[in-house]
């Protein structure tokens, strides 16, 4: 039987878990540690700084969310768990970026899928943007110490319809596929995960280590956004938030400051790169907020004779690496191909239609299948990422050109996925594309590919992997962190999250977050015990 | 890099006129203070401004939901109820959920809703720009049609994100809603979690 109710017996049980939206006066904490974001990174740092002693405070932006709230309801879900009421996308609205914000961050609201970093993606590292020490046999007892925590194992249930057709079609076209491994425990195989596990059988930092640190006197804030960290000399001094009401959006005018000897900022990509760059730490490269990069995800739509009900069962299962490292590791852009869920809202945001041809594709709903390609961005030449700003009102915005190998990489990839389709029995198979209709025939579905225009706006792209801003490295000219996550410049900050990555990764971030922090948390938690 | 993004002369003169469009727009404000509005004001017979009149909306201001209830019935086509009553209920009832999905947004989205729906409500712009001729509770399901259609199919960046953005915020607030799922075939969350699971228990009581 599921533990319904998580954090109602937790608070019972004497956490500490204050909800910034109720202040009624500003105040002043201090702490060993402030943790910013709870996501995988935060998360997973308040887990382990908690457990060796340090008194931590973890400082959410988004509200605690948990089991009692998750009804499977999309509109709830959608505007209270994710950036920006799921409106969020890059400053020329090309690309809708799909980000947690709430109590667990992202890992409330993602799919589940855990996969170790790619060697490949390491050794590039290791090689070309001069990180130490994150080669497979180093990283691999922190792969497995993580995966044991989350109980991430390849999942041994039958895939729902819509990720068997990948299979199916990967089968006959002859190309690879796998079964891919998930961080959950005793799941019900429901499909609702982006709307937040309402069995809390996801194992997310909401039910894992967020728990885990309270559980060892952590204190948690939640609904208190972080505007700046005040530093002085090499230290920072202290972080300064602002109070957000109870909707998520207003400011309630209390301000909180947090004193501590070290702050860990995990807001993640966009996230992170923004609170340093309003704080303006020292940057004498110009580093923040540059090589941001997002798995760019470009889909097909197909219509299957059988009946799919792509909002049934385990999101992901199946993915295919056929085409991850087509052209080599810094040749032209590879991708993975998976399968997204399908829900109404998500499904009615997705296809950029009205009207008759809106309706056209609901009656044809529970008969929709839908693959995604998620480019390797950040690899070759021409590849360089999106850069963070802030805008006027001091939010952070991404800005995103889509090179020429992106767009080429997208083409190929919407050909790969209709012929995946159409090999497992589609009817008709659209681009995710303002200017394609349905073809009938593999033969149309190439002709007409071929033709589509590869143009912002135009395209309907996404995602769901924001990565790197602040990137790791022992050259300080081109990094923002070193290897351990630690600030080049600032000797009290680190920053524990995806925005250290100095490319995409060619998998799904989470469990690559979740092992880096437990790695760097460790040995944060040696030097603030040493010099206690 | 591809024939159909335009040009840079081009790129140029439209945010000219975008920008030009909102400084008219802003003059057609200020008009209004003064007396001589070209605005249309409150029409009692349009379903949109009668909905819930004691409604605190966050975003959306009595002309953005007249404009809304224009296209609305375009967005969503057949889907949308004949009979008059049905239709009203229905109509509001998207205009609440489009109120709550704009207030999530946060003010940088909601900065550029505003300045869209400004484009639409000023008579200028709603002539130049959109090429509606006439005010908007009068607008027909053929002219909103028409009107979707050049945004959707413009060669303009600006017109095609303004239309995505109109018809996600529509298309969401429309088929998120219970009555409306099985329009799209959808069952809802599976039954026996009804019983299954408490939240769901509460949820539906
Ligand atoms: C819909 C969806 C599906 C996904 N599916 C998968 C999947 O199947 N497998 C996988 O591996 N990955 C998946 N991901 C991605 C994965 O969850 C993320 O890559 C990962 O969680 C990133 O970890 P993080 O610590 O960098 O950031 P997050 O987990 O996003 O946490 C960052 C947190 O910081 C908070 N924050 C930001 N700024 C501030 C501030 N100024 N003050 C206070 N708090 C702040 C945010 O609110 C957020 O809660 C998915 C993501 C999404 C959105
Ligand atoms: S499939 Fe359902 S039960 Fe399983 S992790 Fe996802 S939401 Fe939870």
């Amino acid at each position: 039987m599921a533990n319904f109710n998580l954090y109602g017996k937790g608070i019972n049980d004497g956490w500490d878990v204050v909800d910034a939206a109720l202040l009624e006066e500003d105040r002043t904490l201090e702490a060993d540690v402030a943790i910013i974001g709870t996501g995988a990174g935060g998360g997973t740092t308040a887990e382990v700084l908690a457990r060796a002693g340090l008194k931590v405070i973890m400082v959410e932006e988004g509200r605690l969310y948990h089991d009692p709230d998750f009804t499977m309801d999309e509109h709830k879900a959608y505007s209270r768990l994710y950036q920006e009421g799921m409106t969020r996308a890059t400053a020329d609205a090309s690309i809708a970026i799909l980000q947690g914000r709430c109590v667990g961050g992202s890992t409330t609201v993602n799919w589940t899928s855990s996969f170790r970093t790619p060697e490949q993606t390491l050794h590039h590292w290791q090689n070309t943007h001069g990180v130490q020490d994150c080669d497979p046999e180093t990283l691999a007892p922190w792969f497995a110490n993580r995966e044991q925590a989350l109980n991430i194992q390849t999942w041994n249930v039958d895939p729902n319809r819509n990720n068997d057709i990948l299979r199916d079609g990967c089968e006959r076209m002859g190309w690879d596929w796998k079964t891919i491994p998930r961080n959950v425990r005793n799941c019900w195989n429901l499909g609702y995960c982006g709307m937040g596990c309402p069995t809390n059988a996801k194992q997310g930092t909401l039910v894992t280590s967020v728990p885990s640190a309270l559980g060892d006197g952590a204190t948690l804030i939640h609904s208190l956004r972080v505007d700046r960290l005040n530093h002085q000399g090499d230290r920072v001094r202290e972080l300064r938030g602002t109070a957000l009401g109870s909707d998520g959006v207003t400011v309630t005018g209390r301000r909180m400051r947090i004193r501590a000897r070290h702050f860990v900022v995990a807001g993640s990509a966009i996230g992170s790169p923004g609170i340093l760059l309003r704080s303006e730490v020292p940057d004498p490269y110009d580093r923040i907020g540059r090589r941001t990069f997002l798995h760019p995800v470009n889909a097909t739509v197909a219509r299957m004779p059988e009946t799919v009900e792509p909002y049934y069962g385990a999101p992901q299962s199946i993915y295919s690496d056929e085409f991850l490292w087509r052209n080599g590791v810094t040749g032209s852009p590879g991708y993975k191909l998976e399968v997204p869920p399908l829900h109404p809202v998500m499904a009615a945001a997705v296809l950029p239609d009205h009207g008759e041809a809106m309706v056209e594709q609901a009656r044809h709903f529970p008969q929709t299948q839908s693959i995604i390609a998620l480019l390797r961005d950040g690899f070759n030449s021409d590849s360089e990422g999106g850069t963070v700003t802030l805008r006027d009102d001091n939010s952070p915005q991404l800005h995103y050109p889509i090179s020429d190998s992106l767009w080429s990489a997208f083409r190929h990839a919407w050909l790969r996925m209709a012929e995946i389709q159409f090999a497992a029995g589609a009817e008709a198979v659209r681009p995710v594309h303002m200017d394609a209709p349905y073809w009938h025939s593999w033969k149309e579905a190439e002709q007409g590919i071929r033709e589509l225009p590869l143009a912002e706006l135009r395209a309907r792209l996404f995602t769901a992997h924001q990565m790197g801003g602040c990137a790791m490295g022992d050259d300080p000219a081109r990094s923002v962190v070193n290897s351990w996550g630690e600030h080049h410049h600032l000797s009290n900050l680190s920053v524990h999250d995806a925005s250290i990555f100095p490319t995409s990764l060619g998998a799904n971030p989470q469990l690559t977050v979740y092992a880096l922090a437990a790695r760097n948390s460790h040995r944060l938690a040696g030097r603030l015990q040493s010099n206690a | 890099m591809d024939s159909s993004s335009p040009d840079p002369d081009r790129r140029q003169f439209l945010r000219l006129g975008f920008q030009g469009g909102v400084a008219a727009g802003g003059a057609l404000v200020l008009a209004g203070l003064s007396g001589c509005s070209a605005r249309p004001t409150h029409d009692p017979m349009i379903p949109a401004t009668t909905a819930d009149p004691d409604r605190h909306w966050r975003f959306m201001t009595e002309e953005d939901r007249v404009v809304m209830a224009a296209l609305l019935p375009a967005i969503v086509g057949p889907g949308m109820p004949r009979e008059a009553e049905a239709r009203n209920s229905a109509l509001s009832e998207t205009l609440v959920a489009m109120d709550e999905a704009f207030h999530a947004m946060g003010p940088p989205n909601q900065r550029q809703f505003r300045q869209l729906f400004d484009l639409l409500e000023s008579s200028i712009t709603r002539l130049t720009l959109a090429r509606v001729s006439s005010y908007w509770p009068n607008v027909s399901g053929e002219q909103a049609e028409a009107f979707l259609q050049r945004w959707r199919g413009s060669m303009f960046n600006i017109f095609n994100q303004a239309y995505l953005g109109l018809i996600q915020v529509s298309n969401a607030a429309w088929y998120g809603q219970p009555a409306h799922w099985e329009q799209m075939g959808y069952p809802g969350p599976p039954a026996y979690t009804y019983d299954a699971l408490p939240q769901m228990q509460k949820a539906s009581a």
